[in-house]
């Protein structure tokens, strides 16, 4: 099984990871149990707790932030800084370093929402730059380069916790809390829709999911839970320093993530008590240690690209089970309410794209229950049409009313109000099944959501015919087959308004007879359907309309044969064969 | 007879750990157009992957004579191999002229008749030479990717349901533009899910069911 898909149940690694991780802790600490062995126990569970919030951003939600290593400084500040001056009391320090972090994460959101992969990268590494500056130049507050000394030992609900072996424990006690709390958001339908977000956004969005939302608040949540770990540090040293808050702390988070494995919480055990403990043990090659270091990095990126996690799982003996597909919901197509008038109206569209002109003054209406062929040349708009009213582009000019409102812009929302889409070219996400994927779009958390998400995907996936399909990954599929599962992805948000973009394409005969059985079924039940297909001998039976495109020009409209026979759509479309 | 220009004897295939080709044995001439039809997933697709050297293979798969062997994709193409794979693999930053000039490494005016033949073939395609393929239309890029594989000037060219996402205005062309492709001496190994779409261009067509070539049916 590739390590990148988010399956919850076979894998002993992922499940038993906090448990692991603090009897590895208990070990290293009986183990070698000198001061300063034990503080880099404490350091261990703190990289470890940090690399695991990192992942949330890095990992499950594709953010390269560059911020960690400032989440981390902040939080030790705001932790010292109370402890100095209020009270040295975990339970007053750690949310506050939290807040801190998480809110310092906030106050980027507004200038991160719009950026890219790489801006994105340089926006938060600059934010980390501007909190560091003012760790070092804020004396009176901070104690500039000097940082803070003196800091009072820790009291956890009032009892005295000397550095040592209890901070060590609570430190590691901390990874193992930050660990369950976010089970529930990298196991089902959520963090199924986060991979499809990363491989997909376009099909993600269209599917209603708010991928800067989600991208955004995992940000700021990996944030919170760099305070958290930062909260503890001053009290393994007694000080803090603007060493905190460098750019070093951010390149541990990232290496140990890399190494561990981007979404695999045992993966940040194992790589933080590796990067913390290898200096000491090459301690002896003394000047070599750094090239070494380099060369095990290196060997491990080349060896186990998915970290080492998964390289392990690859050793290990693992229990072949059983594809565990659950029972399929009963789906679904409950009638949709009665509408009066059409369910979408299109006014006076235009598009154009640099000196093309995509559309030109396109104007249609759909009814509920109606199945819409569109037809025309390659080129004619047809798929920027299915665009527009998706929301993936905005038109020029001209309006769109949906269900007699307005509709609101981003695609996301559009899936929301009802309006589902299918694509020409498939999404494919590498790690996910046939039935993840359809799964993926469903709301919840956690993984009884994830139970309910499957059984109502297998019902889609079932009605379609590819039962036996759903446990296989996405990329063993025929391009026909992935068509499908897209097509029950859509139908996953129970839409009312079906946008299909040439659903026939590369599907046999036989599927093809069954595929207009089943569109023929949705419309009966109230759905609309916009479909664009060149396989007229599939669409023209089963279009209640038949609209036909030139150039980004309307030019015919009415009954499918009577637009079969007309001359412009012959002499423009059809050719000869017609 | 005269020598087969692509002689394949024993092929198999596993995918993801499963038979997807077995006891594969084909001969193709020299200009000769064979196609092949199927159901999803009977091994078409792979079957055109093998013979470019995209998946391991068993058995042998010789072109003019010589074996193959485990020879890359683009030794195979420089051998006069061609390939359209399916689902309009065009590059995509890439101007459609600039996507048309990378395919051959024959001489500047050869190159220029070839471009010019294909966009005989599809003229809708010539209005948009200086624009990005990423701006053309999903059946635009289709095109795109034949012509280019054309401009390369193939012995043998490989098309992975050449006719998906095209208007019925253009598969009427396709049609006779195949056959003229494989009267001028270009073999031909088209993929088609629907047979009647290979009808006056191959003058074979193959069934491959599960994997296995399974019936030989005369052209028309």
């Amino acid at each position: 099984m590739p390590a990148s898909a988010p399956e919850p149940t076979q894998d002993p690694l992922r499940v038993g990871a906090p448990l692991a991780a603090l009897a590895l802790a208990l070990a290293f600490a009986l183990a070698w149990g000198d001061p300063y062995a034990l503080r880099l126990v404490a350091l261990s569970g703190l990289v470890a707790t940090t690399a695991l919030g990192y992942q949330l951003a890095f990992g499950h939600a594709g953010a390269i932030s560059l911020f960690q290593g400032a989440a981390f400084g902040l939080g030790a500040y705001a932790s010292a800084l109370l402890a100095r001056s209020v009270s040295s009391e975990l339970m007053l320090t750690i949310p506050a370093a939290m807040l801190a972090s998480g809110l310092a994460a906030l106050m980027m959101v507004p200038a991160l929402r719009r950026l890219g992969a790489h801006a994105f990268a340089l926006a938060t590494l600059a934010g980390a730059e501007i909190l560091r500056l003012i760790a070092v130049n804020w004396e009176s507050v901070t104690g500039g380069a000097n940082g803070l000394a003196g800091i009072p030992a820790a009291t956890l609900v009032g009892v005295a916790l000397p550095r040592g072996l209890p901070v060590a424990l609570v430190a590691w006690a901390l990874f193992a809390l930050a660990a369950l709390a976010t089970r529930a958001l990298t196991r089902g339908p959520f963090a199924l829709g986060l991979a499809l977000m990363r491989e997909a956004p376009l099909a993600a969005e269209a599917s209603g999911i708010d991928t800067a939302a989600r991208r955004l608040s995992l940000f700021v949540l990996s944030a919170a839970i760099g305070g958290a770990a930062g909260a503890l540090h001053p009290f393994t040293l007694g000080t803090v320093s603007p060493e905190a808050m460098e750019i070093g702390v951010m390149i541990t988070a990232l290496v140990v993530t890399v190494i561990g494995g981007s979404r695999r919480p045992a993966g940040a055990v194992l790589a933080a008590l590796l990067i913390v403990h290898l200096p000491e043990w090459l301690r002896g090659f003394e000047e070599l240690y750094l090239i070494l270091f380099g060369a095990l990095l290196l060997a491990t990126i080349l060896f186990a690209p998915e970290g080492l996690v998964a390289a392990l799982e690859e050793w290990l003996p693992t229990r072949a089970k059983e594809p565990d597909l659950p029972t399929p919901a009963q789906e679904m197509l409950a009638a949709q309410p009665a509408q009066r008038g059409p369910l979408l109206a299109i006014d006076g569209i235009e598009k154009r794209f640099g000196g093309v002109t995509a559309l030109a003054g396109v104007t249609l209406a759909v009814a509920a229950g109606e199945i819409l062929g569109v037809i025309g040349p390659n080129g004619s708009g047809k798929t920027t049409l299915l665009n527009i009213v998706g929301g993936q582009t905005d038109a020029d000019a001209g309006g769109l009313r949906f269900i007699g409102r307005d509709i609101a812009s981003p695609p996301h929302r559009r899936a929301a109000a009802g309006i589902a889409r299918s694509f020409q070219t498939p999404p494919v996400v590498p790690g996910l099944t046939a039935l993840d994927s359809v799964a993926a779009v469903a709301p919840g958390f956690g993984a009884r959501m994830l139970r309910t998400a499957r059984a109502r995907a297998l019902a889609l996936l079932d009605s379609l015919g590819l039962t036996e399909r759903a446990p296989e990954p996405m990329t063993a599929l025929t391009p026909g087959e992935a068509r499908l599962v897209d097509l029950a992805r859509a139908l996953m948000l129970r839409p009312r308004l079906l946008l299909l973009d040439e659903p026939a394409a590369g599907l046999t005969d036989p599927e093809r007879t069954e595929l207009a059985r089943g569109l023929r079924r949705l419309a009966d039940h109230g759905l609309a359907l916009i479909v664009v297909e060149h396989d007229v001998d599939f669409l023209i039976p089963l279009a209640d309309r038949l609209a036909c495109l030139e150039a980004g020009r309307l030019i015919a409209l009415g009954a499918p044969a009577a637009v079969r026979q007309d001359p412009k759509v012959r002499a423009a479309y059809f050719g000869a064969a017609a | 007879m005269t020598a087969p220009l692509l002689a394949i004897e024993g092929l198999a295939v596993d995918l993801a750990g499963r038979p997807a080709l077995r006891d594969v044995v084909l001969a193709v001439a020299p200009g000769e157009a064979v196609g092949f039809i199927g159901p999803n997933g009977a091994g078409k697709s792979t079957l055109l992957k093998a013979v470019m050297g995209l998946v391991p293979a068993r058995g042998t798969i010789r072109f003019e004579g010589a074996e193959l062997g485990q020879l890359a994709p683009e030794r195979r193409a420089a051998l006069g191999i061609g390939y359209a794979p399916e689902g309009r693999r065009v590059f995509r930053g890439l101007t459609v002229a600039e996507n048309l000039d990378v395919a051959g490494a024959a001489g500047a005016a050869e190159r220029a008749r070839r471009t010019e033949a294909a966009l005989n073939l599809f003229p809708a395609l010539r209005p948009h030479l200086n624009r990005r393929a990423w701006q053309l239309s999903g059946g635009q890029q289709q095109m795109l990717a034949i012509a280019r594989a054309l401009v390369a000037g193939p012995k043998l060219l490989l098309l992975d349901e050449p006719s998906l996402g095209l208007a019925p205005i253009v598969l009427e062309e396709l049609t006779p533009a195949l056959a003229r492709i494989a009267a001028g001496g270009t073999a031909l190994l088209i993929a088609e899910q629907n047979a009647a779409r290979l009808r006056g261009v191959a003058g074979r067509v193959v069934e491959i069911s599960r994997g296995r070539l399974s019936a030989l049916v005369p052209g028309s």
